[in-house]
């Protein structure tokens, strides 16, 4: 990772991780209600495939969204499956119905991955002085193996995630936000981090 | 006075169901369209008035400023709210340029009320 980042840049690239991941959970608060809690982000530098073996071994939901413009990456909002069917029945409380209409519950955690990952990917944009386009959302479900197969990675790529873990703390609910980034655009992040670093040295 | 009618466009059904259950919590008499896109929002209005929008951002086909810049061909002077998940300034700069408030997602009875009181003051 030394190779790859000096201190200063990892030290920065957590503090951004750190504000885009406050924005995300300020949305999942208003969405759930509820206090969130998020740990602090861990980078990592690591094969795909190794990646893909970290994830817990149970049925996941999986919002996945691709970023381009000034920094192409995946980002993924994770749950379980449990927990994502409380945290769509908080959002809608009272308005709507989603027990037994799966159509409606898909739509609605593809939009909540929508709200978190754009709050997190645009705040460090901000920061960035940067423009990122984002796609539209997609939803996998499944176990870890089954997900993000579709994606732009092979198994044997070496990948810069970031990791960032997320609590609900009244539902007792764990997430994960994930960053995956190829070379290329981990040297353009370094780019984006230049004129910060130059002005905090 | 006639009955105001409100048209949301948004490609998420739970968006435009919550978008809707919020307003009508204090705008109970106005009318609601909903469309899943630009397309479908340009053929309701060849149909159908619609006195106020709520146009989600983020969206396939037609984007919300897109659709924006469409509608104002037609309705100058209609309040436009744009909804939207990305926080970047230059969406919020995009959305003045054609005189529509931008309003962050996700929502909050705040944030629907700031869209109602910009819908009044017509």
């Amino acid at each position: 990772m030394s190779k790859i980042l000096s201190a200063q840049e990892k030290d920065l690239l957590i503090e951004l991780f750190n504000i885009g991941i406050g924005k995300a959970a300020a949305s999942l608060g208003i969405i759930s209600k509820q206090e969130i809690s998020v740990s602090i982000p861990e980078i990592n530098l690591i094969l795909f495939t190794d990646f893909i073996d970290s994830l817990p071994q149970q049925e996941l939901c999986c919002v996945i969204q691709r970023s381009f413009g000034s920094l192409n990456s995946i980002s993924a909002l994770i749950f379980s499956q449990e927990g994502s069917f409380e945290i769509v029945r908080r959002m809608l409380g009272k308005h709507i119905d989603v027990s037994s209409n799966t159509e409606l519950y898909q739509d609605a955690i593809r939009e909540i991955g929508n709200i978190m990952l754009n709050a997190c990917i645009g705040s460090i944009a901000k920061a960035l002085d940067i423009r990122i386009e984002t796609e539209l959302p997609n939803l996998q479900t499944g176990p870890p193996n089954n997900m993000l197969e579709d994606n732009l990675l092979q198994k044997d790529d070496m990948i810069l995630d970031v990791i960032i873990d997320m609590h609900m703390v009244e539902s007792d609910i764990a997430g994960t936000i994930v960053f995956i980034m190829g070379p290329f655009s981990l040297n353009k992040l370094k780019q984006g981090l230049k004129p910060i670093i130059k002005r905090i040295s | 006075m006639t009955t105001k009618t409100l048209l949301i466009v948004d490609d998420s059904t739970t968006s435009r169901l919550l978008i809707k259950a919020m307003f009508a919590e204090i705008q109970p008499e106005w009318n609601y369209l909903q469309a899943a896109g630009g397309d479908e929002a340009l053929n309701i209005l060849q149909s159908t008035p619609v006195d106020y929008f709520s146009i989600d951002y983020n969206m396939p086909g037609l984007s919300g400023l897109e659709l924006i810049e469409e509608v104002r061909k037609t309705h100058p002077q209609s309040p436009i709210v744009l909804l939207t998940a990305n926080i970047q300034p230059q969406i919020e700069e995009k959305s003045k340029l054609f005189n529509s408030l931008c309003i962050h997602k996700p929502l909050t009875d705040d944030t629907i009320k700031q869209a109602e009181e910009h819908f009044s003051h017509e």
